[in-house]
């Protein structure tokens, strides 16, 4: 076991490097010169371009100056933003908790449903429920979600009235930051003895239509995968055997049947960072959430190559990551894998 | 066995409705997207004067849009355009992929060591993070979207193209057609890779509608085919202004992605259901 940890991470260091080495060939893949994007076409002052040139390390030969970004990297420096002046790290990480309250929030919403949709399919196999909802999961895994978002919306805000459509909060509010959180940092003492809940409701009525859309794939694909998984283990023998001793339905399902069924279902909930990444960047676009996704289509379209090449560094890194960790637990909960030495 | 595949399909599909609408659907995309200048009541980047985010009506099927263009004809290009770049991304992933997918798992050795790194490290990132990174290289367009797109789907392909090559290579007919002195270019076209047909048509038809879903996310975030080309994204991007006053020009793109990848999606099922009918159900 702890050989093939070692060997796990030792596998994840040489993904990030090639994950920094990725980005690094990025940035100087971009036609023009990078020197002239930074000071602009009007800066370009012979003496301020050899400057900033020798500044950024670009007169050095490649191999030196990838080492010198590994280097920077290591201390956490990524570079200042083009647009804002500002370094990268620090603008990641004011958005990230945005992104975080919002793919947990969605991600959750999916779990508490989709599981139990998931295991209610596989019982009653066959039946109009489950033909309606595998057809239904099937729309939501195909769903365009930057079009299902704006449907919300006319449904929910413009027709209903119910939620706000865009931002985190009323922005009447201020909150000191604590965790970054919003539906957190409402509820600190200070805040609830001056405007009491408001501002714990605003920041809820905000949040909930985007992780609703964030969500509907999510939700589609455990709901799938449930289903799958749980049909996939009623049919071994020991559920039989189970049967035949005379247990009940409810005890042959939740004791012998869900708990291994688990398995592939936490692996996929791992491995479905991604997608919760790829949601977030068109769910933020979509009601103005301040978080990663829409920082990158914004830096994208400035072309502020360091916060692009700084965000995919630090995005694909918690992926990578994360992929790790799901792979352990996956391992660790599966012992015939251990053994094959995979 | 094509002939078996073809029988398979035609019974998945009799007893599997959704399976069969589908295909239906997916034809009269096609039909729609050939004869688009036909269909189309009038030119889709014309800008009819005074008439402003007309609700549907009768002179104007679906409505206009912001600027007075007939949102119907724009919806038939649109089309045109999401089934061409449907296409674009699966001849080139198919091709790239099926080739450096066979090569890797022909010859394995350092080279194919490299290749799976490099398609882990492109795979760990969300594909539409990453075309937004190739689109930040070459520049926003529709064409430079097709390029992205297709970049992003090239991986699995590989990977599944590999894994099949490494199964089919060391079975007796292979072993018996390189004992006969079968050239390597002779064996991997003409022996292995017909062999690993099934799974790859299947990964194909996923490529096709994620591609198209992807191509339309770019357009809609502004980084894919720009105004006044008649793409759904960037129709449904324009829209977004108008959520209130004009809901139509919001639902019917959006409608149209979400059946075309539908349909897709589905086809896919019932086509993998016919190639494998171990995993129906599933």
């Amino acid at each position: 076991m702890l050989s093939l940890v070692l060997k796990k991470i030792f596998g994840l260091f040489a993904t990030l490097l090639g994950v920094a080495l990725m980005t690094f060939i990025l940035v100087r893949l971009v036609p023009g010169d990078p020197v002239m994007l930074l000071i602009g076409e009007r800066g370009a002052d012979p003496a301020v371009y050899l400057e900033m040139k020798q500044k950024l390390g670009l007169d050095q030969p490649l191999p030196k100056q990838f080492i010198s970004y590994l280097k920077n990297i290591s201390h956490g420096d990524l570079g200042e933003s083009i647009v804002s002046h500002r370094p990268v790290i620090e603008e990641f990480s004011e958005r990230f908790p945005a992104t975080m309250e919002l793919g947990l929030l969605a991600l959750l919403w999916a779990v508490v449903l989709g599981i139990p949709l998931g295991i209610y399919c596989a019982v009653y196999r066959g039946k109009t429920f489950d033909q309606l909802m595998t057809s239904i999961s099937l729309v939501g895994y195909s769903m365009p979600i930057f079009w299902w978002g704006l449907i919300l919306i006319i449904i929910f805000s413009v027709k209903l009235g119910l939620t706000p459509v865009s931002g985190r909060i009323n922005v009447l509010f201020e909150i000191p930051t604590w965790t970054g959180f919003y539906l957190l940092d409402t509820l600190q003492k200070s805040v609830i003895e001056t405007d009491g809940f408001a501002p714990f409701k605003s920041a809820l009525s905000h949040l909930i239509l985007p992780a609703l859309c964030m969500g509907t794939i999510p939700l589609a694909v455990i709901t799938r995968m449930t289903r799958s998984a749980l049909l996939e283990v009623l049919g071994e023998d020991y559920i039989r055997t189970a049967h035949a001793k005379g247990n009940s339905m409810r005890r042959v399902l939740w004791v012998h049947a869900f708990r291994n069924a688990l398995i592939p279902i936490i692996t996929i909930l791992g491995l479905m960072l991604g997608s919760v990444v790829t949601g977030a960047i068109l769910t933020e676009n979509i009601f103005s959430w301040p978080g990663l996704g829409k920082w990158m289509v914004a830096s994208v379209t400035a072309r502020d190559y360091p916060v692009v090449q700084g965000g995919v560094l630090l995005i694909a890194s918690i992926i990578v990551i994360t992929n790790m960790l799901t792979d352990l637990v996956y391992i660790w909960a599966n012992p015939k894998l251990q053994e094959n030495n995979h | 066995m094509k002939n078996e595949l073809i029988k398979n399909l035609i019974n998945n599909l009799k007893s599997n409705k959704m399976g069969l609408i589908s295909l239906i659907m997916i034809i009269l995309f096609f039909i729609i997207a050939i004869f688009a200048p036909l269909i189309a009541p009038f030119d889709p980047t014309f800008i009819h004067e005074n008439a402003l985010r007309l609700a549907p009506g009768e002179r104007f099927l679906l409505g206009t849009d912001d600027v007075g263009r007939d949102i119907l004809s724009r919806l038939v290009y649109g089309g045109r355009l999401s089934l061409g770049i449907g296409l674009m991304v699966v001849i080139f992933t198919t091709v790239v992929g099926t080739l450096w997918g066979a090569l890797c798992g022909y010859f394995q050795g350092s080279f194919d060591t490299f290749s799976m790194r490099l398609m882990d490290l492109i795979l760990s990132l969300p594909s539409i993070l990453l075309a937004m990174v190739v689109v930040a290289i070459l520049g926003p367009g529709f064409l430079n979207a097709i390029i992205a797109v297709s970049i992003v789907a090239v991986p699995s392909f590989v990977r599944l193209t590999r894994a099949q090559v490494l199964v089919e290579k060391n079975k007796n007919y292979v072993v018996a057609s390189k004992m006969f002195g079968a050239s390597h270019l002779r064996l991997i076209f003409r022996v292995i890779l017909p062999n690993c047909f099934s799974p790859l048509l299947v990964q194909a038809t996923l490529n096709f509608s994620e591609g198209i879903l992807n191509a339309a996310a770019l357009g809609f975030l502004g980084l894919g085919a720009q105004a006044p080309t008649p793409e759904w994204g960037t129709m449904l991007a324009d829209a977004r202004g108008y959520i209130e006053q004009s809901p139509w020009m919001v639902t019917l793109p959006g409608l149209c992605i979400l059946l075309t990848v539908l349909s897709f999606n589905i086809f896919g099922d019932v086509l993998r259901d016919a190639l494998d009918p171990k995993l129906r159900g599933r």
